[in-house]
C-alpha cells in the first residue's frame, strides 16, 4: 500500500484536474497540485495529459505521467477517470515502469464565489489497486474553497482527507494534506492567455517515523487556442524528512475540451 | 391630436428610366433615399418646384449628395482621389453648374462664379455657398440676401477650392 | 492586513453563502426636486434569480464550432469585445467610475485596437462584479455563447446555407432548451418603453466615449450575421475588409449614436428569417444597456441598483412573459410590459421610439394572430391611436422609414411578383454601417451607386439557396465572383420592379423564368459586366419619403447629452 502512497504524495494527491480548458480554471496536475472550486461545465469533456521529469530524494531522475478524462455529467458535477504511469527511482532500487493506481471521482461545485462567501467545493477519489505493489481501494476527500484575492488574482484552499484502506506497517491509515494556491492572470488587461500559478502544501507523511512535508511550486497556464492550455510548473518538496520527498518535479502538460 | 402618418411623395420622376440614362448629369436631385450631407451631416436641403438646392459629387459611377458645393469640393479634395465632376445647381432651375476635376485641375464654365460666406454655417450652408452662371446673378443674389449673408462674396472656382479644401 | 484574514475568512464565510431574503426596495427618490420612481419587484419571481449556483453548460457540439477563425480579422475583433463591458462593469462596481472615461476607455480601446487571438474570459475579467451580480452574469455568459456559436453556423465553410439554416435553429433550440434557466426571451420587446426606465440613459449621458465603443461593437455584434450570410468563405474575407474598416474607423468612436444599433437595422434578413433570435440578442444589448445606466445612477442605493438590475434580469426572462406571443401587446402587468408588437415588416424587432407623449403608455390594442412569417401587418393605426408605432421607425441617417418597403423604390418588399419572395430573401445593400433591404437588383445596385463609400450587394436569385454576392469599391465599379450570372433588367415601373429586375444564377434560369413570363420574352438576358455597367435611373417613380410624428424622436435624449439633433460631425 506504501508504494501507491508514496505515488500520491509525489503527486501531491491531485490526481484529477477540477476545471478544464481556460488559462484561468486551475485544474490539480496542470500544473500544480490544487484545484479550484468549480466543476467542468455540465457536458462538457476534457482530457488532460502531463509529463513530468521528477527527482525523488535519494534516487535517480525519472519520468512520470498523467492522462485524465473529465466529463460534466450534471450542472456543477463532473466525472473524473485517470491514470498516472510512472518510471521511477524509488528508495535508490533503480527505476521501475509503473502503470499507477486507477482513478475515478467526482467533484461537486456548491456554489459560485459571491461577496460574502467564497466558491465551495468538494471532490471524492477512490484509487483502484492497479499499480505495482498495491493492494485495497483507497480514498480521498478534497473540500476546496476558492475566493478572489486582489484585483485578479484567487486563493485556493485545499484541505484533503485520504484513507488508505489497507496501511502496510509503519503506514498512517488517515493522511491529512493541505494546500494553498494562488492563481494570477498574467498581463490583465491587455493579454488575455496566461495564467501565473504558485502554491504552498503541508502534507502529512506517509510512514510513521517521518515529519509533514513542505511543498512548493510555481508554475504557468498558457491558452494555445480557444480549447486548449499547455501548462508548466515545477514543484519541489522544501522540507520534512524521509526519502517520501522529491527533490524537483518539472511538469508539463495539456488540456483540451471538447 | 392626429398626426399625419401618410407617406409623402418627395417627387414624381417623370418619364421612365431611359431618361436618366441618357442625361446622368442634367439635374443632380435624382436621387432616392434622403440622407444626411456626407461632409456636414446635416440634413440636405431637398429641391423645390423653382430652385435646386441638391449638390452631387461624380465619381465613377458613384453620384453621392451634399448640402452645398462647399461641402462637394471639401469632400472631393479629403476622400476621393482622380476624376470627379461636381454639379452644383445654379439659379436657373434645371441647369446645374459642372465643375470638373480632371489630371487634378480643376474648371467649370466660362462665367461661373460662387457666392461664399465664411466661415460657412452649415445649418444654412445651401443659402451660404451656391454656384451662379454669371457675376452679375450673383450680386443680385448677394443684394438680396445682406441681412442674412453679411460676409459673403463672390467668388472664383479657384478661391472656393482653395477655402473649401482648408 | 485584511489578506492576513483570508484563510479565515474562505473556512468562515459558508453560513452565508446561500443568500440573503430580498426586500422590496422600491421607492421614490427625489433628486433636485425630482422625483423618480423605481419600480418593485414583481411578486412570485423565479427560483434561478436567486440561485448561488454556477450551473455552467456546455456549448453545443457541432463541426462549426470556432469557424470564425477563418476570417482572422473577425475573429480577432469579436474576442477584443469581450472585454469591453467586463472592464466597465468592474470599473463601475470597486469605485474607480471616476477613471472610466480615461484610464478605462484606454484600456478598452486598446484591446479593440489591439484585439487578442482569444477569448477573453469576461468572468475573469470582472471577478467582483461577478461576486455582486452573478446571475445576470449567468445571463450575459450563456447568450453570448449563443450569440458566438450563431456566427461560427454562419462563418462555416463545411456548411452549405440550407445547412447553416437548420443549424443556425438547432443552436437557437439548444440555448433556449437545454437546461439553462438564466436565458434571454425571444419575443419583440417594446424598446422605448425598456429605455424610458427612472435610470434611463444614465451611462451614456455620463460616460459618452465609453457608450460609443459598447454601442460600436454591439453594431459590430449584429452587423455580422447578414454580413457572413450567403457569403462563401472568400467573399466572407472581402466583406469583412469592408465592414471591418467601418467598425475600426468610424463605428467604435460614433458618439452621437441616438439609440444601440438594433439587429433589423444591420442585419435584416437575418432578423426576418429569425425573429426570435435577433430579438434575444437585441434584448441581450438592451439588459447591458439597463445595467450600464442602473450602475451609472449616482441617486440609487447599491441595495436598489441590486434590486433593479434583478428585475431588469426578469423582464428580459422567458419566465416573465409566460403565455405571451409575438405581435400582442398585454400592456404593463406588475411593473412590466408585454407590448410585444414588432415593427411592420419585421418581426425581429421590437417597438422604437417614436417621439410622441404617449409612447410609455403603449395601448392595449394589439396585433393577435399576426404570423411572424407573414409580415402582414394593419397599414392604419388601430382605432383610438394617435400613431402606429409599428408602421414607422427612425434611423440614423436615413429618417422615418417603414420597414415593410423597399428602402429605394418604397414598394412593399413582398407581394410584388408572380413568384414573391419571402422578406427575408429579399435583396439588400450594405454600406455606411446599415443594411437595408431592397426589392430587386436594380434597386441594390442604384441605391449603391448614391451612398458614399464601398458596398456590399446581395442580390436574391431563383435559388433562396444561393445569392449573387457584388462588392462595389468607393468609384462604384462592381465586382462579382459569382460565375455565369445573368440578369434580367427592362424598363418599366417600380410597381413591378420585382418582376423586370432580376438576378439569376445561370442562362438556363434566366430562360426558365423568361419562359414563364412571356411578357419578358424580347428581354436581353445581361450579362454580370453588362448589368453593372447600366447607368443609375435616378429616384423610382415610386420612391416616397416617409414622415413620422416628429422630427427626430430621439430629440430630447440627445439634447440632455448635448447633442443637436440635426448636429453633424463636420466643421
Amino acid at each position: 500500500m506504501k508504494r501507491r502512497f508514496l505515488l500520491l504524495g509525489a503527486l501531491m494527491s491531485g490526481a484529477i484536474p477540477a476545471v478544464a480548458v481556460d488559462h484561468d480554471n486551475i485544474d490539480a496536475n496542470r500544473p500544480l497540485d490544487f484545484d479550484d472550486a468549480e466543476t467542468i461545465a455540465f457536458r462538457e469533456k476534457s482530457s488532460e495529459v502531463g509529463a513530468a521529469l521528477a527527482q525523488p530524494r535519494g534516487g535517480k531522475l525519472g519520468i512520470a505521467g498523467d492522462a485524465e478524462f473529465l466529463y460534466g455529467f450534471a450542472k456543477n458535477w463532473h466525472l473524473n477517470l485517470g491514470l498516472n504511469p510512472a518510471l521511477l527511482d524509488r528508495n535508490g532500487s533503480g527505476r521501475r515502469f509503473d502503470v499507477g493506481d486507477f482513478a475515478i471521482g467526482v467533484q461537486h461545485n456548491f456554489n459560485r464565489e459571491t461577496q460574502s462567501s467564497p466558491a465551495f467545493g468538494f471532490r471524492a477519489d477512490a484509487y483502484l489497486p492497479t499499480s505495482r505493489d498495491s493492494s485495497g481501494v483507497d480514498f480521498r476527500l478534497r473540500g476546496i474553497a476558492s475566493r478572489k484575492f486582489g484585483r485578479y488574482g484567487r486563493l485556493h484552499l485545499n484541505a484533503d482527507l485520504n484513507v488508505n484502506t489497507s496501511p502496510g506497517a509503519g503506514e498512517q491509515r488517515m493522511l491529512p494534506d493541505v494546500i494553498l494556491g494562488y492563481s494570477q492572470p498574467l498581463g490583465y488587461p491587455r493579454r488575455f492567455d496566461r495564467t501565473l500559478v504558485a502554491q504552498v502544501g503541508l502534507r502529512a507523511a506517509p510512514t510513521n517515523d517521518n515529519s509533514a512535508i513542505v511543498n512548493i511550486g510555481v508554475g504557468l497556464r498558457q491558452q494555445v487556442s480557444q480549447r486548449s492550455v499547455f501548462d508548466l510548473g515545477i514543484k519541489s518538496d522544501i522540507s520534512g524528512a524521509g526519502n517520501d520527498r522529491e527533490r524537483f518535479r518539472v511538469v508539463a502538460g495539456y488540456s483540451t475540451a471538447f | 391630436m392626429k398626426f399625419n402618418t401618410t407617406a409623402v411623395t418627395r417627387r414624381v420622376f417623370a418619364g421612365l428610366f431611359a431618361t436618366a440614362l441618357v442625361a446622368p448629369f442634367a439635374t443632380p436631385s435624382a436621387f432616392a433615399h434622403i440622407a444626411p450631407c456626407p461632409y456636414c451631416a446635416m440634413t440636405i436641403t431637398q429641391d423645390t418646384p423653382t430652385q435646386d438646392n441638391e449638390v452631387a459629387l461624380r465619381i465613377g459611377r458613384k453620384r453621392i449628395e451634399y448640402k452645398c458645393v462647399y461641402c462637394a469640393l471639401a469632400e472631393a479634395q479629403t476622400e476621393y482621389q482622380g476624376d470627379l465632376t461636381v454639379i452644383a445647381p445654379s439659379e436657373k432651375k434645371g441647369e446645374p453648374i459642372l465643375i470638373s476635376r480632371k489630371n487634378g485641375q480643376w474648371s467649370a464654365p466660362d462665367g461661373a462664379c460662387y457666392v461664399l460666406n465664411a466661415p460657412v454655417k452649415h445649418k444654412v450652408c445651401q443659402e451660404q455657398a451656391r454656384a451662379f452662371t454669371s457675376k452679375e446673378v450673383a450680386q443680385k443674389y448677394l443684394n438680396a440676401n445682406k441681412d442674412t449673408l453679411p460676409g459673403a462674396k463672390i467668388v472664383t472656382l479657384p478661391e472656393l477650392v482653395k477655402v473649401s479644401g482648408a | 492586513m485584511r489578506h492576513l484574514f483570508f484563510v479565515a475568512a474562505l473556512l468562515g464565510m459558508s453560513a452565508s453563502a446561500f443568500g440573503t431574503p430580498s426586500h422590496p426596495l422600491s421607492a421614490t427618490v427625489t433628486l433636485a426636486g425630482a422625483a423618480r420612481t423605481l419600480p418593485p419587484l414583481p411578486p412570485q419571481l423565479p427560483a434561478w434569480l436567486d440561485s448561488k449556483q454556477n450551473n455552467d453548460i456546455f456549448y453545443k457540439r457541432g463541426a462549426f464550432n470556432f469557424a470564425i477563425t477563418n476570417i482572422p480579422a473577425l475573429n480577432r475583433d469579436m474576442n477584443g469585445v469581450a472585454v469591453g463591458h467586463a472592464l466597465a462593469y468592474e470599473a463601475l462596481v470597486t469605485g474607480r467610475e471616476k477613471s472610466l472615461e480615461t484610464t478605462v476607455w484606454d484600456q478598452i480601446n486598446h484591446v479593440l485596437k489591439n484585439p487578442p487571438k482569444f477569448m477573453p474570459t469576461e468572468k475573469s475579467l470582472s471577478p467582483t462584479f461577478g461576486q455582486k451580480y452573478g446571475v445576470l452574469e449567468q445571463v450575459f455568459d450563456w447568450t453570448h455563447v449563443s450569440h458566438a456559436q450563431t456566427i461560427d453556423v454562419l462563418a462555416s465553410p463545411r456548411f452549405d446555407n440550407a445547412d447553416k439554416d437548420a443549424e443556425t435553429t438547432r443552436v437557437w433550440d439548444y440555448y433556449r432548451d437545454e437546461g439553462a434557466p438564466f436565458t434571454v426571451t425571444g419575443l419583440p420587446m417594446n424598446m422605448a418603453w425598456l429605455d424610458s426606465q427612472a435610470y434611463s440613459g444614465a451611462f451614456r449621458r455620463k460616460y459618452p466615449k465609453v457608450n460609443a465603443l459598447f454601442w460600436g461593437y454591439h453594431w459590430l455584434q449584429t452587423s455580422i450575421y447578414d454580413g457572413l450570410r450567403d457569403k462563401t468563405p472568400e467573399e466572407q474575407k472581402k466583406m469583412y475588409a469592408l465592414l471591418g474598416r467601418q467598425y475600426h474607423d468610424v463605428e467604435l468612436y460614433d458618439t452621437k449614436r441616438p439609440f444601440m444599433p438594433m439587429m433589423a437595422e444591420t442585419s435584416p434578413l437575418f432578423s426576418a428569417k429569425y425573429p426570435d433570435i435577433a430579438n434575444a440578442f437585441d434584448n441581450l444589448h438592451m439588459l447591458h444597456d439597463m445595467v450600464n445606466d442602473i450602475l451609472a445612477s449616482d441617486w440609487m442605493t447599491g441595495a436598489q441598483k441590486t434590486e433593479q438590475i434583478k428585475r431588469a434580469v426578469y423582464m428580459m426572462s422567458p419566465d416573465a412573459h409566460n403565455g405571451c406571443k409575438p405581435g400582442e401587446n398585454r400592456g404593463v402587468i406588475d411593473g412590466i410590459s408585454h407590448d410585444h408588437r414588432f415593427m411592420a415588416g419585421m418581426p425581429g424587432m421590437g417597438i422604437m421610439k417614436t417621439g410622441i407623449a404617449s409612447e410609455d403608455k403603449m395601448p392595449m390594442s394589439g396585433h393577435a394572430g399576426m404570423n411572424m412569417a407573414g409580415m402582414t401587418m394593419p397599414a392604419t393605426p388601430a382605432k383610438g391611436e394617435e400613431f402606429d408605432p409599428t408602421r414607422l421607425m427612425w434611423m440614423p441617417k436615413m429618417g422615418w422609414m417603414d420597414m415593410s418597403q423597399c428602402h429605394h423604390c418604397s414598394m412593399p418588399l413582398t407581394g410584388g411578383g408572380d413568384d414573391p419572395l419571402s422578406a427575408w430573401q429579399n435583396s439588400t445593400i450594405s454600406a455606411e454601417g446599415w443594411t437595408m433591404r431592397v426589392r430587386c437588383a436594380l434597386c441594390a445596385r442604384d441605391m449603391s451607386a448614391e451612398t458614399k463609400g464601398g458596398a456590399i450587394l446581395s442580390l436574391a436569385t431563383e435559388d433562396p439557396n444561393r445569392r449573387v454576392i457584388v462588392f462595389s469599391d468607393e468609384r462604384g465599379n462592381l465586382t462579382t465572383d459569382f460565375k455565369g450570372a445573368v440578369f434580367l433588367e427592362e424598363k418599366g415601373g417600380h410597381p413591378k420592379c420585382s418582376q423586370w429586375s432580376q438576378a439569376f444564377t445561370s442562362r438556363a434560369a434566366f430562360d426558365a423564368y423568361v419562359a414563364k413570363n412571356p411578357k419578358f420574352k424580347e428581354a436581353k438576358p445581361l450579362s454580370f459586366e453588362e448589368w453593372a455597367n447600366v447607368e443609375a435611373a435616378g429616384t423610382p417613380d415610386t420612391y416616397e419619403k416617409e414622415e413620422g410624428p416628429v422630427e427626430n424622436p430621439y430629440a430630447a435624449d440627445l439634447k440632455t447629452r448635448g447633442i443637436a439633433p440635426d448636429e453633424g460631425d463636420g466643421p
